[in-house]
């Protein structure tokens, strides 16, 4: 077992409005190893995001504040760091990349200068060895005439190019964790396979370990080794790849399986899981999922249930205790 | 599948060409076309989910805008139960569009956010002067239950709604003036799989239900697998491959198509895929390749393929594929 880089725990960050407190994210507790993958699925609002905001220390305050847990990089609390050491961490030691590329970057300058300033600013280096190294850096994404593509700006590039160029900067400071957050949601399915191939095989050259966000789970199966579903801003299940599309136990896991339409299946009727996802800060008494649960008893409407260990998987689930 | 047996062609594109006007840097002047849609021909039949896959860019929602009238061609022929589209105006296009609707991707922008979702249903019946105000919300309260909401909805505002309630809401419209044929441009694809299986689903069961016509337009390939009948690929405004469903999946011809299939996530951590890999992006439609127009990017290329383009061929069953080999 190789050492542990990231180690989430009992994660809670509430946002604050006016009258009330959302709490987006609660007891969530995970790790990852060094040089391993994690994806995290569910919907949209059920905390992914907020998640990796939150490791990264990006939670704006306020509306929102972490108000409980510990995150542990390699050893350290992130949570009792000062800002400028956090400033330190951030791109140098973990890395992220978001959804959107285009919003990500500085329309005002060359992709070139973007990537050397981050190389500058955390690696210190002087600045012909920095543009030296991003040079590299997208000669590694494999971004076609390189040195051409150095001093373009990102309307220049096209949605794919533009993702490597993130990639490219995500990686320029060999950091030991990366973050990606929807990395090709927003990119067509040949330059989606294009980028998760890259990933792959970045991830084997530069042992970098990946925290990957996304909600489409033929991403995670051939991307990740251990897989947290979260639903509602909790954990439903966490257990590795394999145990998850052959085994699922959770109901919604099993819901989210099952609605897929089946690239080789035939015409039949699509599973659905009923209703939609609540409100969030609507107190929900018992399982946040019981509303939309097939499998709904009287238990699950009056308490909540505890994440529960079986066999190397970790299921929020009446069914199990 | 409704209505197999029937097949009466509904729809029939031939030749469409639709080209937008690039103008020069410094002098307006016009330099070039961008050949969104170039020379394209298919029929949609009776009853039948007709499936349109590909890239960004490469022509699908131009194709659903110029159909309707909403962009104009550049030539071609679009015949409407035996009537050209493109050569109407005035009344007779409004006619026809009440038979023509279209169901758009993004439900967020879709719905006037001022307007109530009964307004916006009522004013769809105003315009086409489809009964007086008793008879039109008793239409509307109707078309909300097909559709499998409350009528006590209709009194809010868009952004009560949620997405899938949203598309919901922006089908019910679609179908408010009783059309034959639906165009849904990428009408799950801004939606989770959960609520997008449900939307699915709506879909289908309406489709029995109303005799209904679909045009699929889609860049999920199993989505367009799980719902249409016959699938149409399509690459920098050109159609390439185009046939039953069944052929399409099984017997991929065109290399475009094929690497298409091989890029989709399989939903199982020990699937063996041998995955073909596209080099780099679309070429830009104003000034697509010499011959065929995948060539640069194809795994099959010869030398041919850069001089001569060829041309849709008719591999039996319905099959056609434009490739040389």
């Amino acid at each position: 077992m190789p050492e542990t880089l990231l180690e989430v725990k009992n994660l809670k960050t509430c946002f604050y409005t006016e009258d009330t407190v959302v709490p987006a994210v609660e007891d969530v507790s995970f790790s990852i190893a060094r040089g391993q993958s994690l994806g995290v699925v569910g919907e949209s609002g059920s905390g992914k995001s907020v998640t990796a905001l939150s490791i990264m220390r990006l939670i704006p305050t306020p509306p929102g504040k972490i108000t409980a847990g510990e995150v542990y990089f390699k050893g350290d609390n992130l949570m009792d760091k000062s800002e400028d050491e956090m400033r330190q961490i951030r791109g140098n030691n973990i890395s992220m990349i978001f959804q959107e590329p285009i919003t990500s970057l500085n329309p005002v300058y060359t992709v070139g200068r973007q990537i050397c300033e981050a190389i500058i600013l955390h690696q210190k280096l002087p600045r012909r060895e920095a543009s030296a190294r991003a040079l590299e850096m997208l000669k590694l994404v494999r971004i076609p005439l390189a040195e051409k593509r150095m001093n373009q700006y990102p309307h220049q590039l096209s949605g794919g190019m533009n993702q490597r160029v993130m990639i490219a900067m995500a990686l320029s400071c060999r950091p030991e964790l990366l973050i990606a957050d929807e990395p090709t949601t927003a990119l067509d399915v040949t330059i989606q396979a294009q980028i998760i191939e890259l990933l792959k095989e970045l991830k084997q050259k530069t042992g970098s370990a990946v925290m990957l966000i996304t909600h489409d789970l033929g991403i995670i199966a051939e991307l990740a080794a251990d897989v947290l579903v979260m639903y509602c801003g909790r954990v439903v299940e966490y257990a590795d790849v394999r145990t998850i599309f052959k085994k699922p136990r959770h109901p919604y896991t099993l819901g989210l399986l099952r609605s897929i339409p089946d690239i080789k299946g035939d015409r039949k009727k699509l599973y659905t899981i009923r209703g939609m996802v609540p409100v969030p800060g609507l107190h929900l008494k018992g399982c946040r999922f019981s509303s939309r649960c097939d499998e709904v008893t009287e238990q699950c409407l009056k308490k909540e249930p505890p994440l529960k260990s079986i066999d190397q998987t970790q299921v929020r689930c009446w069914k199990f205790c | 599948m409704v209505n197999m047996l029937d097949n009466g062609c509904l729809l029939d594109v031939k030749n469409l060409k639709v080209y937008f006007p690039v103008k020069g840097e410094l002098i307006p002047k016009i330099v070039g076309n961008v050949k969104a849609v170039d020379d394209v021909s298919f029929d949609v039949r009776s009853g039948e989910t007709l499936g349109m896959v590909g890239e960004s860019g490469c022509g699908k929602s131009t194709i659903a805008k110029a159909i309707l009238r909403l962009v104009n061609a550049a030539a071609g022929e679009v015949f409407f139960e035996g009537e050209n589209l493109l050569k109407l105006n005035g009344k007779r296009l409004k006619a026809v569009r009440k038979k023509i609707q279209l169901v758009f991707q993004d439900p967020f922008a879709a719905l006037n956010p001022r307007l109530t979702i009964g307004g916006a249903l009522d004013e769809v019946l105003y315009i086409h002067r489809l009964g007086q105000s008793a008879t039109r919300k008793k239409r509307a309260a109707e078309l909300m239950e097909m559709v499998g909401l409350t009528r006590s909805y209709l009194s809010r505002y868009p952004h009560e709604f949620s997405g899938g309630q949203r598309q919901r809401l922006v089908i019910a419209r679609a179908l408010a003036v009783d059309p034959k044929l639906i165009i849904c441009d990428e009408p799950v694809s801004a939606l989770d799989v959960s609520i997008q299986a449900q939307i699915i689903n709506l879909l289908e069961e309406l489709q029995e239900r109303l005799q209904l016509t679909y045009l699929f337009i889609s860049h999920d390939l199993s989505v367009v697998r799980h719902i249409c009948g016959r699938v149409a690929v399509m690459y920098l405004g050109k159609i390439v491959e185009i046939a039953a469903k069944d052929d399409l999946f099984a017997d991929p011809r065109h290399p475009y198509t094929v690497a298409l299939l091989s890029a989709i996530p399989i939903c199982d951590p020990d699937a063996e895929v041998k995955k073909i890999l596209l080099e780099g992006d679309m070429p830009s439609p104003v000034d697509p390749p010499s011959g065929c127009r995948f060539h640069t990017r194809c795994f099959r290329e010869q030398e041919i393929c850069s001089r001569e383009e060829p041309l849709l061929k008719d591999m039996g069953g319905g099959h056609f594929v434009a490739c040389h080999f």
